[in-house]
């Protein structure tokens, strides 16, 4: 199949008056927790998840990604208005956003984040919709043992994500995956870490460990940031017309900074923040007047914001296609995907296409709502950044409690949540990254189910994996990519535990 | 008190590794030792993160042994303090208000299934917003209530999530 019969096949499962509803409200979602800063896409789909587990998948779906793309333009404006990033994702877009602001041109400066954010996240969707059933199409080819070298290379990217703390975020891995092992053993009807309880046969709730790890820990963190009751006093005003065409006038600038967001975005573990400065470097070194970047230009603000929101199309294409989430969100993504019975990969694009395609039109028309919605509500989330921590605190653990409660209409999910929001704080103080467990709790179901059945099959001979020669080319690149992550640790390893005695 | 902490949460994680090892040897393995297919144990693949959870814990806790702890957290959260709130009692007045905050949390997740979702959820959100410093009467009453009915209209009629009703009213 190619890309037009997916999207047809898409269009009927998707195109329907709820669908397009529920995909504006997360994109209008994602934009007011964009905004906050601290907060940023990764919460909002954490908040979300629970809330839409009921609703029919492309629904659940689209609001995911609405609520992803929503997220990622967001923080442009807190980044354009206080200097502050909403996420680190906007972090290049403060470079010129801020400058303009001082010049007054604060309007002009944020509906050229959102529509550069739009366009950009468009030409990322035109990438997804040609490349992804094209690589689908190679990884038809795969047997368990290249998904097992695939998914492994899952394990790598947890290192990369982890880059402040190598160490740490290793270790967060390995939990992550052991996190995954608990309940009932895959082949055999054997439980596994469950200490008799009939809560944990079914394996750690992810949505209620994620919400705890992440989101609850989250909030303490802002608790103890103090600033509960500041509020900027900023107020709202709209975007000008004429920033629909402006990215236009720089086509090379907008098609080149969504082309390196959407490749960047595509590699397992670079992510958004990366894409957004190779991006904005790319248009400053590739510019006629490369001196005038900082100094509050719109070729800057639009490298920045249309690389990091193509790249949320990029980062689906390994997603979908290999059941390879690059970042911890795209694992989030993933995760759901499974919980609701597909299966990324080439069973996705073979039993559903009308899935395959409605992600590709609910991923298109998020950036169409992102657009609309961004410009026409431009004054209430610029008002957004009023709103004071002490209201919205509550409210973000008020959302917690009950999103977790409702995925199983069950309490111990809320149990469960509270002690790893407990457990997570500490780790997060001492420096022990949590989107490594993330990416590793999804992962590691498919890690073990490929592992052991790639050995099932090959009557427990380990020279499966070094015979084929796919699986061989993977797991070698692997080793290599792993070496180059290790090559810092090396000197510390020496530094730290030989250093001393030699001087 | 910060290096014993740091110490303390790497110990744990060895203690976790040497765990997970023996619980797959002992109480995983001898359930598995027999397989109509011959799959792999399903004690195997826990086994192995368990070694290598162990070899990076015990690198993990030398280091904490050895180095000063990792406070860069509690730096930017120092960094983002405004001028007033930066002084040892005013972080400190932080922490226990969030950790405050945390026990309501958990007060409110345990009262949801006796009280139900509305009369616990206003009194949550009333004595949150106290608790962090809103003296605004009329979020701590009317804006709790608003708050509360909205995300239950959401939950309930939008998503079609079931939420508890409560056994005691």
């Amino acid at each position: 199949m190619n890309a037009d019969s997916f999207l047809i096949a898409g269009l009927g499962y998707y195109l329907t008056l709820p669908n397009l509803a529920f995909t504006a409200m997360g994109v209008f979602v994602g934009m007011i927790i964009g905004v906050l800063p601290g907060l940023g896409p990764m919460l909002a789909i954490i908040l979300a998840t629970p809330m839409v587990m009921k609703l029919q998948a492309v629904t659940a779906m689209s609001v995911l990604l609405g609520v992803y793309v929503g997220g990622a333009c967001g923080g442009a404006i807190s980044a354009i208005l206080l200097k502050i990033p909403g996420t680190p994702i906007n972090a290049a877009t403060v470079f010129d956003g801020y400058p303009m602001k001082e010049k007054g041109e604060s309007p002009r400066a944020i509906g050229l984040a959102i529509t550069a954010s739009a366009y950009g996240g468009a030409i990322g969707g035109i990438f997804l919709i040609f490349c992804t059933p094209l690589l689908a199409a190679v990884s038809m080819k795969f047997a368990p043992a290249e998904y097992f070298a695939l998914a492994l290379t899952g394990v790598i990217c947890i290192v990369i994500v982890s880059q402040d703390s190598i160490l740490k975020g290793s270790i967060m891995g390995v939990l992550g995956l052991l996190a995954s092992t608990i309940g009932i053993d895959p082949f055999i009807n054997v439980e596994r870490f469950t200490f008799g309880s009939v809560y944990l046969m079914n394996g750690l709730n992810l949505v209620a460990t994620v919400l705890g790890l992440y989101a609850m820990a989250e909030m303490i963190f802002q608790v103890q940031r103090g600033r509960l009751s500041d509020s900027p006093g900023i107020k709202g005003f709209l975007a000008p017309f004429s920033v629909l065409t402006e990215p236009f006038k720089q086509w090379k600038n907008l098609l080149g900074s969504s082309t390196i967001g959407t490749v960047i975005g595509a590699l397992p573990g670079v992510g958004a923040v990366v894409a957004a400065l190779v991006a904005y470097s790319a248009a400053k070194s590739c510019s006629s007047y490369p001196e005038k970047f900082g100094t509050g230009i719109p070729d800057g603000i639009i490298a920045s914001e249309a690389s990091n929101n193509a790249c949320v199309g990029g980062s689906l294409i390994p997603t979908l296609t290999l059941a390879l989430p690059g970042t911890a969100i795209a694992a989030l993504m993933l995760a759901v995907l499974m919980l609701f019975g597909f299966l990324p990969g080439p069973d996705l694009f073979n039993n559903s296409p009308e899935m395959v395609g409605g992600l590709f039109l609910a991923y298109g028309i998020s950036n169409i709502f992102l657009l609309i919605l961004g410009l026409l509500f431009t004054p209430l989330f610029v008002s957004a950044l009023n709103m004071k921590k002490q209201y919205l605190i509550p409210v973000i653990m008020l959302l917690c409690v009950v999103g977790a409660y409702g995925i199983e209409t069950n309490i111990t999910d809320v149990g469960v949540m509270v002690i790893l929001g407990f457990l997570g704080y500490f780790l997060v103080r001492n420096g022990y990254p949590v989107a490594p467990f993330v990416l590793a709790q999804v992962l590691g179901n498919i890690i073990e189910y490929n592992f052991r059945r790639t050995l099932t099959l090959s009557g427990n001979d380990y020279s499966v994996f070094f015979t084929r020669p796919v699986t061989f080319g993977i797991l070698i690149a692997n080793i290599v990519a792993f070496t180059l992550i290790l090559t810092p640790l090396l000197p510390w390893l020496k530094r730290r535990f030989f250093g001393g005695r030699n001087g | 008190m910060r290096k014993v902490e740091s110490v303390v949460v790497a110990a744990l994680l060895v203690a976790l590794a040497v765990f997970v090892i023996v619980e797959s040897r002992v109480s995983i393995a001898p359930k598995t030792a027999y397989t109509v297919y011959g799959e792999k144990d399903a004690s195997e693949f826990p086994l192995i993160l368990g070694i290598i959870l162990l070899i990076m814990a015990a690198l993990n806790l030398f280091h904490a042994l050895r180095s000063a702890p990792d406070t860069r957290e509690e730096d930017a959260i120092r960094a983002s303090l405004p001028e007033h709130e930066r002084s040892p009692s005013g972080i400190r007045a932080l922490v226990i208000r969030s950790w405050a905050f945390f026990a309501l949390a958990g007060l409110f997740a345990v009262s949801m299934e006796y009280l139900g979702f509305v009369i616990a959820t206003v009194l949550f959100l009333s004595a949150s917003f106290f608790l962090l410093g809103s003296r605004n009467w009329l979020m701590l009453t009317a804006g709790s209530l608003g708050i509360t009915l909205t995300v239950q209209f959401v939950f309930t009629d939008v998503l079609n999530l079931i939420l508890p009703r409560g056994v005691i009213i």
